[in-house]
């Protein structure tokens, strides 16, 4: 255990800060900054996943951050941690990943959104919203980010996560997702395009965020208390469904078939079946419809 | 040097208490000089469940406030020898420990026993900051109940996040006939969620009732099956390889209820076809 509230550690090549729980964020800018001034340029031009826990952030407290960031030479990559709802929007995320533009033209909350778009349009930031909600008085803007349409044409990147995902913890991105490990109740994954999980799907899952309808969600093992392809959701009928591993479990792969997810195992055979779930989707008529033999 | 060990949850009501009492007390029988530290500032009962509650006198916030020493404070079991208590405050704030005030309360409380036990209050705010601050060793306890487990997972979620790295699973209050049954989570259903190494299993007892009701440990009643289920445990801790005749490892067809629940929402036949 060591004393400074700000563990620094390297991660394939970036830069992780863990910031301790309970300092207060203003000392914890002080120390981040004394500590980036006793270190003599040594990160500069390193790329910063900053890990805050269940911390709560406003908008002010990333702003600043950055700005510390920015004066010694490194850039925001990334922003891990988790907290009991709400998730910091991309939106919020993307002004951390932006590169400064003057004061007078990110005053209202539109601007901020609209050059989040830019960040995220690009794929070139490695998102990680957090779980976590704004301090009472500044909270966080509530609009997410529009991921334009035409992405869906465009090479995606891919991001590749090596963890289980525990409850509370969500990992959003405007690519593909790899992610090996399991996703367990209570977790979220958020693809612009495809997502393939090398273990138990038990959370949730939205692939095609950026209006892909041609995206999938592969699982070796499909159990999911949510699954969302496009505008297209299937949910569990029960609240809290922890489904366990079956050892007997399949590869499976969920996709959009006749306007409607269905589930069929991975790699495909001819047989297609829909979900038996309530389906209830954007396009009602489509969801009930069945789907094809 | 001892070690400090964090009895967690996050759910409430899922057994820290009564596990750290059972735990505190095998650990002092078995000759380790061991003190059990309540952190569940406002609600305080572990010395009620250790039946100390008529000998309070000072408290964990007069020790942080630097009013007395600790061994003002601390409690010493009458009939274990070996066995000690650190009470928390039942009435003041729950801000008035920091996490520094427990990380230096921890550090010198390892110089003077072999085993420190920290009941933790339940939920993830300062309280529980508090009690895994000073922390070697985690233990993480949960009932078969879809909301413990889920809230176990977040809570070791954020035990990894602060670098906590020896993290260990208790299954508390597990009735073998209705996992039988295909009614509760199975101990393989719970493990595969959390994935952390499984200490130990306890099953549910109604004479842990019994015995909190009159602060008489579960350890010391030959006839409670939850009580030989905490000795099993600190005998794991102190390093024995016990293999317990655990309760029930998984019910029918190797499958709990969970996966029953799954194959009725999902039609296993047909997602299934091989
Ligand atoms: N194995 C068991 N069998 C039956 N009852 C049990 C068992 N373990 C605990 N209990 C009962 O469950 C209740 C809660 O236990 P306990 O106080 O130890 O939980 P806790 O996690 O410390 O609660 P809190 O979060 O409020 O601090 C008590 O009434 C206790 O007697
Ligand atoms: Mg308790």
């Amino acid at each position: 255990m060591s004393d400074s509230p700000i563990q620094f550690k390297g991660v394939n090549g970036d830069l992780m800060l863990s910031l301790d729980w309970g300092e207060p964020f203003e000392q914890l800018i002080d120390h981040l900054e004394a500590q980036l001034k006793s270190s003599d340029g040594f990160f500069r031009g390193s790329k910063v996943i900053l890990e805050i826990g269940p911390r709560l952030l406003t908008l002010a407290d990333l702003d600043a951050l950055r700005d510390i960031l920015a004066r010694f030479g490194m850039t925001f990559h990334a922003l891990c941690g988790m907290g009991p709802d709400e998730k910091i929007k991309p939106a919020s995320l993307a002004t951390l990943l932006a590169p400064r533009i003057p004061d007078s033209s990110r005053d209202s909350e539109s601007d901020q959104i609209s050059h989040a778009e830019k960040v995220l349009d690009a794929t070139t930031a490695e998102v990680f919203p957090t779980a976590s909600r704004g301090r009472a008085g500044a909270r966080l803007p509530r609009t997410s980010v529009k991921i334009q349409p035409g992405d869906a044409h465009a090479p995606a990147k891919t991001l590749l996560v090596k963890r289980t995902l525990r409850s509370g913890q969500v990992i959003n991105y405007a690519g593909n997702i790899i992610l090996i490990g399991d996703i367990n109740p209570g977790a979220e994954v958020v693809a612009g395009h495809d997502i393939l999980i090398w273990g138990s799907l038990r959370g949730t899952a939205s692939a095609g965020a950026a209006g892909d309808p041609l995206a999938s969600i592969f699982a070796l093992h499909m159990a999911p208390s949510q699954l969302r392809i496009g505008d297209h959701i299937t949910r569990s009928p029960r609240e809290n469904l922890l489904a366990a591993e079956g050892h007997d479990a399949l590869p499976e792969v969920a996709k959009i078939e006749n306007g409607t997810i269905v589930v069929e195992a991975w790699p495909t055979n001819k047989k297609s079946i829909p979900l038996k779930m309530n389906l209830r989707s954007s396009s009602a008529e489509a969801a009930d419809k069945p789907s094809r033999e | 040097m001892g070690r400090i060990i964090t009895i967690t949850s996050g759910k409430g009501g899922v057994g820290k208490t009564t596990t750290s009492a059972n735990l505190s007390a095998s650990l002092a029988l078995a000759g380790k000089r061991t003190i059990a530290v309540d952190t569940d500032i406002g609600l305080r009962n572990l010395d009620v469940v250790m039946g100390l509650e008529n000998r309070v006198v000072y408290d964990i916030v007069n020790v942080a406030e630097g009013a007395v020493s600790l061994e003002q404070a601390w409690i010493k079991h009458k009939r274990v020898q070996g066995l000690y208590m650190l009470p928390a405050s039942q009435s003041r704030n729950k801000n008035a420990v920091s996490v520094n005030d427990m990380k230096r309360i921890g550090q010198e409380l390892k110089q003077k026993f072999d085993y420190v036990i920290i009941d933790c209050p339940a939920g993830i705010e300062q309280g529980f900051q508090n009690a895994i601050a000073a922390a070697d060793e985690i233990i993480v306890v949960t009932t078969p109940e879809v909301s413990a487990v889920r809230d176990a997972d977040r809570v070791i979620g954020l035990l990894e996040n602060a670098s906590k790295e020896k993290l260990q699973l208790i299954i508390n209050r597990l009735k073998p006939a209705m996992v039988k049954r295909g009614e509760m989570m199975s101990t393989g259903d719970v493990t595969e969620i959390l994935a952390i190494s499984l200490l130990g299993v306890v099953p549910d007892d109604e004479k842990i009732i019994v015995s909190t009701n009159c602060g008489e440990l579960a350890i010391f009643n030959p006839a409670s099956v939850a009580g030989k289920a905490f000795k099993t445990i600190a005998r794991r801790l102190l390093g024995e390889e016990v293999v317990a005749p655990r309760p029930v490892e998984a019910s029918v067809n190797g499958a709990g209820v969970m996966n029953k629940l799954k194959h009725f929402f999902f039609g296993a036949n047909d997602t299934h076809p091989a």
